[in-house]
């Protein structure tokens, strides 16, 4: 299994956590969301609480933890939205 | 028209772009920055957001109202960067034969904002401290809110 690279834009408190607008991580190649979201919180255990309850946006839309990610897509870690 | 900015909103210009001759009432909500939350004083306001989604999540929104309200117009303006105490954050102008409309159609479009764009804000507290607002997030630093 090819691992797959891939870019997680990362927004207000979650920019905060880790420091940066993004992180880069490699996947197998066959990852879903939600090993996505399991890789993150294992190499930033302290986005862990903000995570369960975030949402992922694949190219600008909101993906459930079932949907398969490829190199392509532009993916970002949406925290609950506060604008208004 | 849609738009984010980082520039003061001009809400006399929102509501001269949402004027039509087939309208009867024009609503026009504005949400300010506030000083007390509770007992907690807020110095400014800093928003940001990510802006291809925002924009994007923003025109589907208004798509979905011009399909369930015969709206003649809508203009929409959130301002992004810092804003400070009684500065308007977000403008929604709309526009309709009658006022039922255009009040159901605003309130039900920044209702779904504050649901689904992704926007934040960042309190900026009186005491110095700096707190993003995530609703729903369980954290002692970061306790559930009401809306603003």
């Amino acid at each position: 299994m090819d691992p797959m690279h891939v870019s997680v834009k990362c927004f207000a408190l979650a920019r905060q956590l880790v420091g940066a607008e993004k992180i880069d991580l490699e996947l197998g190649d066959d990852a879903t969301v939600l090993i996505l979201k399991q890789t993150l919180a294992g190499q930033y255990p302290q986005m862990e609480p903000l995570l369960n309850s975030s949402m992922i946006a694949v190219d600008g839309q909101y993906v459930s933890d079932a949907f398969r990610l490829s190199p392509s897509h532009e993916i970002a870690c949406i925290p609950p939205v506060s604008g208004g | 028209m849609i738009d984010l900015t980082h520039e003061p909103i001009d809400t006399a210009q929102l509501l001269a772009r949402v004027g039509d001759r087939r309208a009867g009432a024009i609503v026009l909500f504005v949400g300010v920055t506030r000083e007390f939350t509770d007992d907690r004083q807020t110095a400014h306001l800093e928003y940001e957001c990510y802006p291809e989604m925002a924009q994007t999540k923003l025109e589907e929104l208004v798509s979905q109202v011009r399909e369930r309200w015969e709206v003649c117009d809508i203009a929409l303006v959130h301002r992004l960067g810092r804003v400070d105490l009684g500065e308007a954050s977000v403008a929604i102008a709309v526009s309709s034969a009658h006022r039922k409309t255009a009040f159901e159609a605003g309130q039900w479009l920044i209702d779904r904002l504050k649901e689904q764009v992704p926007i934040w804000k960042c309190e900026n507290w009186a005491d110095g401290r700096q707190e993003w607002v995530h609703p729903g997030l369980e954290s002692p630093s970061h306790p559930a809110r009401d809306e603003s």
